[in-house]
């Protein structure tokens, strides 16, 4: 009975949803199979033909899975990936932010004698820096969404979603700090992008606007193609 | 008889609000009854009734509770007060749709008398 419940309820993760349903398939198994005993059946008997009578996993599987999309409890944990997600992509871009910074990279001009690669004022190691920094965010979450949302209906939206989030929340969360730090409207967007990629110690030289349409532009492609 | 499977799988709703409706149930009386009441001609599929609950539930329909019944813990489902208004009205409507197919048959028998 357990190999036969396990198999109906294959495409439903481990939730308070799969062990209600479950509760209530061992109950309605106990109780089809005591009044097969007590109508003849042998044990062995009473117990294939109730798990006959309550139907083939395969057919039984599909419903349940419906049934748990349809859970509210589904939905919280929707939103509950989501956020991980972005969470991921947080420490993906600090452990490339780290790791690029380990490897010489630098806001500032070249010091002499030493081995560095500056991207104020050097558009290959900006290129390189930025792509560096976007990927490092966004795979570490694309991986997690690609595994939370398998073989669900929509995938490729809410993989594209996930990815779009975290996008928003982490160029958000740089504007928002750099306004702090400058003592600039958040609503001065031009300006506020202007200070941010240039001039006197700026707080994230790669963010120029062509960085901000491209990895939106990526950002939407790598979902849409890898969400499928 | 047994009633035609197609036909049969829009009443479920009926049916189980109209169980329901007599007082709170778990789900194997549900089937127990249903089967019974109809001489068999009504067998929903045993493993897909309890998602279909669980749906009904949702929609605010039914309720579930956990009690203990003859030992054993169970979820028993309830009625609520818009279960029995669309209770009602699926009873309305099905009355009318059989009144329909009924006059429609007689008026084809008695066009064949004449």
């Amino acid at each position: 009975m357990r190999d036969y419940l396990e198999a109906c309820l294959a495409e439903v993760p481990q939730s308070d949803y799969r062990r209600r349903l479950r509760e209530e398939l061992e109950a309605h198994l106990t109780d089809l199979g005591e009044s097969l005993l007590a109508g003849g059946y042998g044990e062995e008997e009473a117990a294939r033909r109730a798990m006959e009578l309550l139907g083939k996993p395969e057919a039984l599987r599909e419903q349940y899975r419906e049934a748990w999309e349809r859970q509210p409890e589904r939905r919280r944990r929707d939103l509950r990936d989501l956020f991980s997600g972005c969470v991921l992509a947080g420490f993906g871009c600090f452990l490339a932010l780290g790791l690029l910074k380990a490897l010489g990279f630098t806001y500032d001009q070249a010091y002499p004698g030493r081995r560095v690669f500056p991207i104020l004022g050097d558009p290959r190691w900006k290129l390189v820096f930025g792509l560096a920094l976007f990927l490092g965010e966004t795979l570490p979450n694309l991986a997690w969404l690609l595994l939370r949302f398998r073989r669900r209906s929509l995938r490729r939206a809410w993989v594209t979603a996930g990815l779009l989030l975290a996008w928003g929340l982490e160029k958000g969360a740089i504007l928002l700090l750099s306004a702090g730090i400058y003592g600039m409207s958040p609503l001065q967007l031009p300006r506020l992008l202007a200070r941010i990629a240039a001039g006197g110690d700026p707080t994230a030289p790669w963010l120029t606007p062509v960085y901000l349409l491209g990895t939106l532009a990526a950002t939407v492609l790598i979902g849409l193609a890898a969400g499928g | 008889m047994r009633v035609d499977k197609e036909l049969s799988k829009g009443s479920h709703e009926l049916l189980l609000l109209k169980l329901l409706s007599r007082g709170d149930k778990y789900g194997y009386q549900l089937i127990q009854e249903m089967a019974l009441l109809s001489d068999r001609a009504f067998e929903m599929s045993q493993g897909s009734l309890y998602p279909f609950l669980h749906k009904l539930e949702a929609g605010g329909l039914l309720t579930s509770y956990r009690e203990d019944v003859t030992g054993r813990s169970r979820v028993l489902y309830h009625l609520t007060d818009k279960g029995r208004k669309v209770l009602a009205e699926k009873e309305r409507s099905w009355r009318a749709f059989v009144e329909a197919v009924e006059s429609v048959l007689r008026g084809q028998a008695e066009c064949r008398t004449e």
